[in-house]
């Protein structure tokens, strides 16, 4: 009785033992990582992003990544208001211009990327310098975006155009030819009448898209337009107005066009223009509306190739995470390197050889692919959000609309601007 | 009985009062404060005491700004009053499909101003505009509604007109309808004109309406931005940015939070002053009239 007593007494103890023991096991479990993922995409982009995190989770099952996208001005200034109570997202994604800021206010791990093991040759050149500042590596590449050339198709046949256009003249040239008035007469024949134009060559963003092209044309005459350490611009004047001036005549000098266009790449999805200069996030939006186009490289107007281009990249914000969490981080970093092809499909080029590859697969990415070594970033500035601005009365929108509004002098527009820049630079 | 009343009314007003105090007389406060710091959002404020007031009397984009809403409400104020007006007293009377003509008015209010910005960005295109194809049928140039700065900050103040009719109407059709119809009757046996009636019985009678209507478009006209910001973003040149588009410059491009509550501090400066001389005049001009 006695031993019977005693057997039980042990079966209920190891039963419990075992209860208690599978219940820890089972916790561990049941309550994933959690890790905070920001973005400032709001396009169909971040829908790819969405899926591929999704993706992510259904591959790993126990952390859980919380995505969040907003605009990029609104992101970063909650960011800043989050970062004093350590409540900053584990993973942040941004613009490699941004990063400056970021680390000279100390809110970037500088440890995690490294911690990664991540190879330079795995990714393009441009990407990877991208995400180091003072030579040191706070990010992970995600893709490279620049400016190209969009045409339609059928216009490009119903004008006989064989290919799009390589260099300045040609593309002044197709414009012209592209560029039709109410009596079917274009640019360059006699007779046109630049009153009652019906399709307009080409199009292109007039806000602070005229300084992203500036810096793509002063790169093409071997000028570099910004500086990481800059404390006033150093760039050649006389070849910036040069620059601004071929930008300027497409409206003021041949007419293919619009003045003050509001919406090139809606203009471009109805028809109303045949060339677009845009980058390549806009693929998806001009698939879906049913587009024939093609695309081609930014094209060569002075002595080398060369188009103003960005990227995305990830960084660690510093803040109150633990272990487990920064062990996710790696894990999801690890994951996002491998599958970063699918990003393509949001138009941008993703930054590693296997995302590339799988890009090229893909239709009218190759022209952008090719643009990638020549593209020019702007450089992680610790003033970025004052300099590089685009709000209303900023040196950017100040020069574009004095330049594609009003008509002004090129040259007079290059001197304002550069004595704006350095007033911002110089601000404490 | 009497202090029941009280408690009930203290209950009606306490839910308000309470979502007052906390988003709207609280974070005016704070803003006052953060007015007389350097506060960058990151890091902790310093006191700056009136620096940036100072700075605010020397910044020309901030008086551009100023100047800006003022020409708004030149423009808005006057037309929107008298064609509120005029709408409503065309749709008190006995009309063919009033109702259905006071619902379609009234739908421009409670479109949102962005999708507003948006439809109307589509017929000011210089370029591929509804408005300049027309006016090509007539034989009209081209004109650049929103990237001329003659035309722009007029092109805009239309769709803030046209946004706020419809609201407007309804306060005077309310007003219009609270006005004793005998008084018409009485009026009209003394031989009274149509005009006379309007002067001497409908204008002064909805002088309660009128006070707060320009009260709201006062505020609301201070207060633009959303509209501005997707038809013109504040340009060509600055000729449309406004006082609050100015300030969310300052605090969310340039990351100058006390610069930003300095600009919001002078808004509502400016509101309490412009509506405090409105209510007196309207003050004054009872006086006289009683």
């Amino acid at each position: 009785m006695k031993r019977m007593r005693l057997l039980t007494s042990t079966l209920v103890a190891t039963m419990l033992a075992v209860i208690l023991l599978a219940g820890s096991i089972a916790g561990a479990y049941a309550e994933p990582v959690t890790i905070r993922f920001w973005g400032g995409w709001t396009g169909p982009d971040a829908d790819t992003m969405k899926g591929l995190t999704e993706q992510f989770m259904a591959e790993n099952p126990d952390i859980t990544v919380e995505f969040e996208s907003q605009q990029w001005t609104p992101l970063f200034t909650q960011v800043f208001a989050e970062a004093d109570s350590g409540g900053a997202p584990d993973v942040l994604a941004m613009h490699p211009l941004d990063m400056g800021q970021f680390v000279e206010m100390g809110l970037l791990d500088d440890t995690m990327a490294a911690s990664l093991g991540l190879q330079k040759e795995d990714y393009s050149e441009t990407a990877w310098n991208g995400t180091l500042y003072n030579g040191v590596q706070y990010g992970v590449p995600l893709d490279l975006h620049m400016h190209g050339l969009y045409y339609n198709k059928d216009k490009f046949e119903a004008a006989g155009i064989e290919a799009p256009p390589a260099t300045g003249a040609e593309l002044i040239e197709t414009a012209q030819r592209l560029t039709l008035d109410a009596n079917g007469k274009n640019a360059a024949e006699e007779g046109f009448d630049k009153d009652n134009i019906v399709q307009y060559g080409l199009g292109f963003h007039q806000h602070h898209h005229i300084i992203f092209q500036l810096t793509g044309l002063l790169a093409q005459q071997g000028e570099t337009a910004f500086t990481a350490d800059m404390t006033e611009l150093a760039f050649n004047q006389e070849l910036a107005a040069k620059a601004l001036a071929w930008i300027q005549d497409f409206a003021y000098r041949y007419n293919t066009t619009p003045i003050g266009e509001a919406s090139p790449p809606d203009d471009f999805k109805a028809g109303n223009i045949a060339m677009l200069i845009d980058g390549p996030w806009q693929m998806p939006s001009f698939k879906a509306a049913g587009v024939n186009f093609g695309t081609a490289p930014y094209p060569q107007v002075f002595d080398q190739p060369a188009a103003w281009g960005s990227g995305h990249l990830f960084t660690f914000p510093l803040n109150n995470s633990g272990e487990a969490e920064k062990e996710a981080i790696k894990t999801f970093m690890a994951w996002m390197s491998q599958n970063s092809g699918k990003w393509a499909e949001s138009g941008n080029i993703p930054a590693s050889a296997t995302g590339r590859e799988y890009a090229s697969t893909l239709e009218n990415r190759q022209a952008f692919i090719d643009s990638m070594p020549t593209m020019r970033l702007f450089p992680a500035h610790p003033k970025a959000a004052e300099i590089f601005s685009n709000a209303q009365g900023s040196p950017f929108i100040n020069a574009a609309q004095s330049l594609m509004l009003e008509g002004t002098d090129p040259a007079q527009v290059v001197k304002t601007f550069v004595e704006e820049m350095n007033a911002e630079l110089s601000a404490p | 009985m009497k202090r029941n009343q009280g408690l009930i009314a203290f209950l009606f007003i306490f839910p308000y009062m309470l979502i007052f105090f906390m988003f709207r007389l609280l974070p005016s406060i704070g803003s006052l404060l953060i007015s007389l710091t350097d506060w960058k959002i990151i890091g902790a404020p310093n006191f700056v005491g009136l620096k940036n007031y100072i700075s605010l009397f020397q910044d020309k984009n901030f008086f551009t700004a100023l100047a800006n809403n003022f020409r708004f409400l030149l423009i808005v104020l006057p037309v929107l009053l008298f064609a509120s007006l005029f709408v409503a007293i065309a749709l008190n009377g006995k009309l063919k499909g009033r109702n259905l003509v006071r619902t379609i008015a009234i739908i421009p209010y409670v479109i949102i101003p962005a999708v507003v910005g948006v439809m109307w960005n589509w017929i000011y295109d210089a370029n591929f505009g509804i408005l300049n194809y027309l006016l090509s049928q007539l034989g009209v140039d081209k004109v650049g509604w929103l990237i001329d700065k003659s035309y722009a900050l007029p092109a805009v103040a239309v769709v803030v007109i046209w946004s706020y009719l419809g609201y407007n109407m309804i306060l005077y059709l309310a007003g219009l309808q609270g006005i004793n119809k005998e008084l018409f009757e009485a009026s009209q046996i003394d031989g009274a004109t149509k005009w006379q009636q309007f002067r001497y019985i409908t204008w002064p009678l909805l002088r309660s309406t009128t006070s707060l209507l320009i009260t709201l478009t006062l505020i609301n006209v201070m207060q633009v931005y959303d509209q501005v910001v997707v038809m013109t973003g504040g340009g060509p040149r600055g000729a449309t940015m406004t006082l609050i588009q100015y300030q969310y410059i300052a605090g969310f491009e340039k990351r100058n939070m006390g610069y930003s509550a300095t600009v919001g501090v002078a808004i509502l400066a400016i509101l309490i002053v412009l509506v405090g001389v409105q209510k007196r005049l309207f003050k004054a001009d009872e006086g006289r009239e009683g």
